[in-house]
């Protein structure tokens, strides 16, 4: 006895197919319309408003003739959202003194593509490489540059646990082929400070 | 828990691996490039080792570029009791000398007596390294104590001040090593006493003999 294609032995897989298929709309529908938390505050533009107080942080920098990291006053704008004031700090170490006894260890043409804070405390700093010659960062300043970044966020803002360095939105394995970033949270290594980076 | 064996053996080996090299220059100061001073002060201390008995291999014998991966790869498969990384530095400033070294920070909590696995550094692995680092900065009399600069992790606790010579850091050249490894730093190419001094070769024969020695005493060999 030959099996046979009629109308009920199609029936039953076309059945199947149409429940699956209904299945799978169901849920893309579910995950169109489910509203989603923000993930992190982006900085916004513009940073502060015209009337705005001035208010000062401390950007961490380098005295020249011993390598030891000091303080350096800058000030900034105090923007009612705090991650404005944090991108101002920010902004302030990465754009902050290279002649005179106390420098920034930034390497020349480093810059600011984007900032957030996520929920947890993490702070992103999305920086742009692009223009640095990266022949003339060694290891040793690459170092100075991640901890002062790291202390300058860590050391204005209590609500920063943890820095992470990202290049164009990216993860990258180092800024300028030595210092060693990590990869993901569980990688952190910790500052003297209690506060991390990875 | 002996995961890098090195008693019975009659002649340990060390690697030494000349950082950069090929198309990759590494740090330039002026006419100086990274990676021909990293190959000079590899093939010194290669030679000082061998005086020294100890069997050598050297990752990279010419100017040719060679993937971190094939580096940690080689290192990691030849039973090393040491790896010794040269990495001359250059800093905008002018001021920073050498000698500096690197140990790479643990970055497991526990303890394991585990395999060695590339990526993992153990604390039994950190503290190997920096014994290492401390014979070797002893070696070259310079301190011990660690640079105010390093990583909490293994900081905390230690000796350290602003002015001293070993960094507790995460390096990418000591990521993926095994066996325990320093970065070492010989000179500042943008340090004009120190790219004179080791213009001779003597002097770089000398450093290179300090080193051994403080490999040496490390392995108590």
């Amino acid at each position: 006895m030959g099996f046979k294609f009629t109308s009920k032995t199609l029936g039953v897989p076309f059945l199947l197919l149409a429940m699956a298929g209904a299945a799978v709309g169901i849920l893309r529908l579910f995950h169109r319309t489910t509203p989603l938390e923000p993930l992190h505050s982006m900085a916004a533009s513009p940073l502060y408003e015209a009337g705005d107080k001035t208010m000062t942080v401390y950007v961490k920098a380098v005295a020249t003739e011993d390598g030891k990291l000091v303080n350096q006053a800058a000030t900034i704008r105090e923007s009612k959202d705090r991650v404005n004031q944090m991108k101002q700090a920010l902004l302030a170490y990465l754009n902050g003194p290279r002649t005179g006894k106390v420098q920034v260890p930034v390497p020349e043409g480093t810059a600011l593509n984007e900032f957030y804070l996520t929920p947890t405390g993490s702070a992103v700093a999305d920086l742009s490489l692009a223009q640095v010659e990266k022949g003339r960062v060694g290891f040793y300043q690459e170092a100075l540059f991640v901890r002062c970044l790291i202390d300058t966020l860590t050391g204005n803002f209590f609500e920063i646990k943890q820095v992470k360095i990202l290049v164009d939105g990216q993860d990258q394995p180092t800024l300028f082929g030595h210092y060693a970033l990590g990869t993901s949270e569980a990688a952190m290594p910790v500052t003297t400070n209690g506060n991390s980076q990875f | 828990m002996a995961a890098f064996p090195t008693l019975g053996k009659a002649n340990p080996l060390i690697v030494v691996d000349a950082a950069h090299g090929g198309s990759d220059p590494g740090v330039k100061a002026g006419s100086e490039v990274e990676k021909n001073w990293n190959l000079r002060f590899a093939q010194a201390l290669g030679k000082a080792l061998e005086d020294l008995g100890f069997e050598v291999v050297q990752i990279r014998k010419k100017d040719e570029t060679i993937p971190l991966e094939k580096r940690a790869q080689a290192a990691n498969t030849v039973q090393a009791s040491a790896v010794l990384v040269i990495h001359a530095d250059c800093e905008w400033t002018g001021s920073r000398s050498g000698p500096m070294i690197v140990v790479e920070p643990p970055n497991q909590s526990a303890e394991s007596s585990g395999i060695p696995r590339w990526g993992v550094i153990t604390p039994y692995q950190y503290r190997l390294s920096m014994k290492l680092g401390r014979d070797i900065a002893q070696a070259l009399g310079v301190g011990t104590e660690l640079s105010t600069l390093s990583d909490g992790r293994g900081l905390a606790g230690e000796p350290n001040s602003a002015t001293a010579r070993i960094f507790c850091l995460p390096h990418q050249s000591l990521r993926y090593l095994v066996p325990p490894a320093v970065v070492l730093t010989p000179l500042f190419l943008s340090r004009g006493p120190d790219v004179r001094k080791y213009s001779a070769d003597e002097a770089v024969a000398e450093f290179a003999a300090r080193v051994a020695r403080g490999v040496a005493n490390y392995l108590q060999y």
